[in-house]
């Protein structure tokens, strides 16, 4: 057996008393494929905070590749390979959409043996050849999301956390991001928190379930779905995809 | 070890090919080339001296550029570092009779060794924006003290005086820099040479990682960069190009006095700055030697005048030129205003997609 690329022992975070992550143990194996869901305010977003160095936890132990990640800031995470993809309005927007990969693979290439990701080669994977001179505020948000991708792939990640990578995709860029998804799983572990659960459902993945800061069921998305608590505390209100 | 490093090397400084957008820099620098060479032949010596201490400023005001304008650290105390590496040019030539080019070093050095200081203990401690700003302009009004009291260093009120001029000797032979003409030659060359490593390292990939550091620092961070690290690096590399001006300032004046560390002249570089536009390098040096030489026509009618009418600039410029003088925006700018005028549009509805959750 391989040892654990992540590893969450009661991972803890409170905001002013209230845990939105409370008690986390998990193991992220390499190259496994993830999915958490759960409903607003669940913790989802604070969770993959945590992981990433963005949050600090309050208390419990995170270690990556046996490494304790304890005390580390944001950038010490993504050099050692754990990447972010933020919501699609987190690039550089004043600048090309190619000297925004290019920055984005420059920070994780020069603390690397390996040489930086061709750009050309990412830009043709998100199919952004044609908008590669493009401005990044130029972009509508849909090719923002594919543009967040692109610099995520150009860290050379090893676990890649993916913060609700189908918002504001259309069903087609939807199909394409999960085969996208599948062929990273060759390279990397992939998490990915997600809201719309027609995706989570497309992923055939590990799905696990947070509510109310703690993940309460872990299993395949059908089991999950026929789960009488699940759907009471999430699928059952209404809609089944649960959009904001 | 070392094959991985100059792989690093290559990584940062890796050039783009020449493109149009590289056209108005390189005319400006071929132009500055060509009056450097012209000059001379062209003006009396005196007002040769009176556009050389000009272009001591647009010293300043490149390295001032590079802070601001680069990488977005607004600071309102810069000139403490002009002032540093005057006195300690100044001093290390009147008090310790050091060499010209020894003083130069021990210039730089006072300076780099305060912006290291002071540059760690804010941004690593994640100040930014205006909160930084305001304590660079405390320890401004701190070397200010220093320089009007501590009297058996600095000369108190009236400063330094008899600071000799350049020169070097080289392995027997000895280059005078100190006279008008060879002055001139001196700090144009040096102006030159800085403008252009500056604008080529700006123009590198190392420019792009800074320019992205100004834009979006959290992103920079996750995208793996030691922010702190690169915005104090970039601090001290502008705090010693602010040094080199003030020991070339203090060397072709012959004196320096506590007014280097006006508040005053801090303003000024961030409107050189301003007006010449933001992050272009070449136009804040020429709004610096403008801007000096209108102020020193005006100040021989009246000394009062131009504070007044620096305020009024000031508040022009930020009014009415938030982005500098820039020819090309300029333009771009007018047919955005034609085409709003003269279509009708939807409002845009793209901007309520921004948000996620």
């Amino acid at each position: 057996m391989d040892e654990p690329l992540m590893k969450a022992t009661h991972l803890r975070r409170t905001f002013g008393g209230i845990d939105a992550v409370a008690d986390v143990d998990m193991i992220i194996m390499p190259h496994d494929l993830l999915c958490i869901i759960g409903p607003n305010g669940a913790g989802k977003s604070t969770l993959v905070g945590v992981l990433s160095g963005a949050v600090a936890p309050s208390s419990g132990a995170l270690y990556f590749a046996g490494e304790s990640m304890a005390r580390k800031d944001v950038h010490q995470f993504c050099r050692r390979g754990v990447v972010r993809k933020f919501q699609g309005t987190n690039t550089f927007l004043s600048m090309s959409v190619r000297d925004n990969l290019i920055v984005a693979g420059l920070g994780v290439a020069s603390h690397r043996a390996s040489p930086m990701p061709d750009p050309e080669a990412i830009l043709e994977e998100v199919g952004l050849g044609e908008q590669a001179e493009e401005l990044a505020a130029r972009l509508p948000h849909g090719q923002r999301q594919w543009l967040e991708i692109g610099m995520a792939m150009m860290c050379q990640p090893a676990l890649l956390l993916l913060d609700e990578p189908a918002a504001g995709l259309s069903a087609n860029d939807a199909q394409r991001l999960v085969r996208l998804i599948h062929r990273l799983r060759e390279d990397c572990a992939v998490l990915a928190i997600e809201h719309d659960l027609g995706f989570v459902r497309a992923l055939e993945c590990e799905t696990w379930v947070m509510h109310r800061g703690q993940i309460v069921r872990r299993g395949t998305y059908d089991d999950i779905a026929r789960d009488e608590e699940i759907r009471r505390i999430y699928l059952g209100r209404g809609a089944c995809h649960a959009a904001h | 070890m070392f094959q991985r490093l100059k792989l690093h090397a290559g990584l940062w400084v890796s050039q783009p090919r020449p493109g149009s957008s590289d056209l108005p820099f390189a005319v400006g620098w071929a132009l500055g080339l060509l009056l450097m060479l012209m000059l001379p032949h062209c003006v009396a010596p005196y007002a040769l001296s009176t556009v050389r201490d000009a272009l001591v400023m647009g010293l300043l005001a490149l390295s001032y550029d590079l802070l601001w304008g680069k990488a977005g650290v607004l600071t309102l105390g810069h000139t403490t570092f002009l002032g540093l590496g005057a006195y300690g040019f100044a001093v290390a030539t009147v008090h310790f009779g050091l060499a010209p080019v020894s003083a130069i070093l021990i210039g730089l050095l006072c300076a780099g060794t305060v912006a290291a200081v002071v540059g760690y203990f804010l941004l690593y401690a994640g100040v930014r924006l205006h909160f930084f700003a305001i304590v660079s302009m405390a320890v401004l009004i701190i070397a200010q003290q220093l320089a009007t009291s501590w009297q058996s260093v600095t000369g108190g009120d009236t400063g330094i005086l008899g600071i000799p001029g350049l020169s070097a000797t080289f392995a027997g032979h000895s280059l005078d820099l100190s006279s008008p003409l060879g002055s001139w030659y001196a700090v144009a060359a040096v102006v030159l040479a800085t403008a252009c490593l500056t604008w080529l390292a700006c123009r590198s990939r190392y420019g792009k990682v800074l320019a992205a550091i100004a834009t979006n620092e959290w992103r920079a961070r996750a995208c793996g960069y030691h922010t702190s690290f690169h915005l104090l690096r970039l601090f001290v590399i502008s705090a010693l190009l602010a040094a080199l001006a003030g020991c070339l300032m203090a060397a072709c004046s012959g004196v320096v006095a506590p007014d280097v560390f006006s508040p005053l002249l801090a303003t000024e570089v961030i409107l050189w700055v301003a007006v010449g536009g933001r992050g272009t390098l070449g136009g804040p040096v020429i709004a610096a030697v403008a801007f000096t030489l209108l102020k020193q026509r005006i100040s021989s009618y009246s000394t009062e005048l131009w504070p007044l009418l620096l305020g009024a600039l000031f508040l022009g410029c930020v009014l009415f030129l938030p982005n500098g003088l820039r020819f090309r925006r300029g333009v771009i700018n007018l047919r955005w205003v034609w085409r709003a005028m003269t279509a009708r549009r939807a409002l845009p509805g793209a901007r309520r997609a921004g948000g996620g959750q």
